[in-house]
């Protein structure tokens, strides 16, 4: 929960529907956060487009197409705070590519395969 | 060993459990999906969905364990029946209830238990979503809540066969 007792709202973006269900509902029922959940790179440009968030945690193909979610978030084309911190899932991960994403305004890189309390940790360093 | 005492209201909670209809059914994925979830996020070499029926505890789903079904007297489970909260147990061995228990002297030499109980939406608890290790552990109450929430999910899936 923030520091003024308001909880945050953050976007998930996970095909898996498991982890992003368990997540979601993780977040929800220990007051963490409200996870706004996206199975695919559609929904979340939908939703990032009518909603405002404090944070995003993006699944990222290895061909990086999410990465113009955040192009659309810095450029504030987006109801959500420029400078929300986003933090995204990759399966590998080499120097080339964390540059790519730190220049691209990524904050945090977590790599598969990753638990669901990897995530929640994330979520909760995100709120404060 | 000490055997878990009866429910207040077992009479009532086996009549949601047969309600259900889900005794004796085959394997399905959607249960599997769950316990293997589970097992997976904790690390843990058992995962269960335990139905406790009248003699025996009923595995709908089960990772890292050969049996289908134990007796009741042994079960882990039979005792996570007494309160909506889990049963955490982080070594068995310094737990009178268990130390001497047949499934922890012996196979599958059970050292750490945690269950969530399947609470229906009567309040009557069908069983539980449990993980076992045959190590001592810890658990945290992010472990819980993670837990708690694949339970829900459990119970989700269960309530699709019946209503109790």
């Amino acid at each position: 929960m923030s520091a003024a007792g308001q909880r945050r709202n953050f976007l998930l973006l996970e095909p898996d529907a498991m982890v992003r269900r368990t997540v979601a509902l993780t977040a929800r029922g220990t007051g963490l956060a409200e996870i706004q959940e996206a199975p695919s790179l559609k929904t979340a440009q939908e939703v990032l487009r009518r909603e405002a968030f404090d944070g995003l945690l993006l699944a990222l193909d290895d061909d990086d197409q999410g990465l113009g979610l955040i192009e659309r978030l810095r450029s504030g084309q987006t109801p959500s705070p420029a400078s929300a911190t986003v933090a995204v899932m990759v399966a590998q991960c080499d120097q080339t590519r964390a540059e790519k994403l730190r220049v691209a305004g990524v904050n945090q890189i977590i790599l598969r395969p990753f638990k669901v309390k990897t995530l929640l940790n994330a979520i909760h360093g995100m709120s404060l | 060993m000490k055997t878990a005492p009866l429910p207040p209201n077992e009479k009532e909670r086996l009549a949601a459990l047969h309600a259900l209809l889900i005794l004796d059914t085959p394997p399905e994925q959607r249960f599997d999906r769950i316990t293997e979830f589970a097992a997976s996020e904790f690390d843990a070499p058992i995962a269960l969905i335990s139905l406790v029926d009248e003699n025996r505890q009923w595995l709908k789903s089960r990772v890292g364990l050969d049996v289908c079904e134990t007796s009741r007297d042994v079960a882990f489970c039979a005792h996570a029946l007494l309160s909506t909260e889990p049963l955490v147990v982080p070594d068995t061995l310094k737990d009178e209830r268990f130390a001497d228990n047949p499934l922890v002297v012996g196979m599958p030499h059970i050292r750490f238990y945690t269950g969530a109980p399947l609470v229906l939406p009567s309040g009557l608890i069908a069983g539980t979503l449990c993980i076992i290790d045959t190590k001592p552990r810890e658990v945290d109450a992010t472990d819980l809540a993670i837990l708690g929430t694949l339970r829900d999910l459990a119970v989700s899936e269960l309530l699709e066969r019946g209503q109790a």
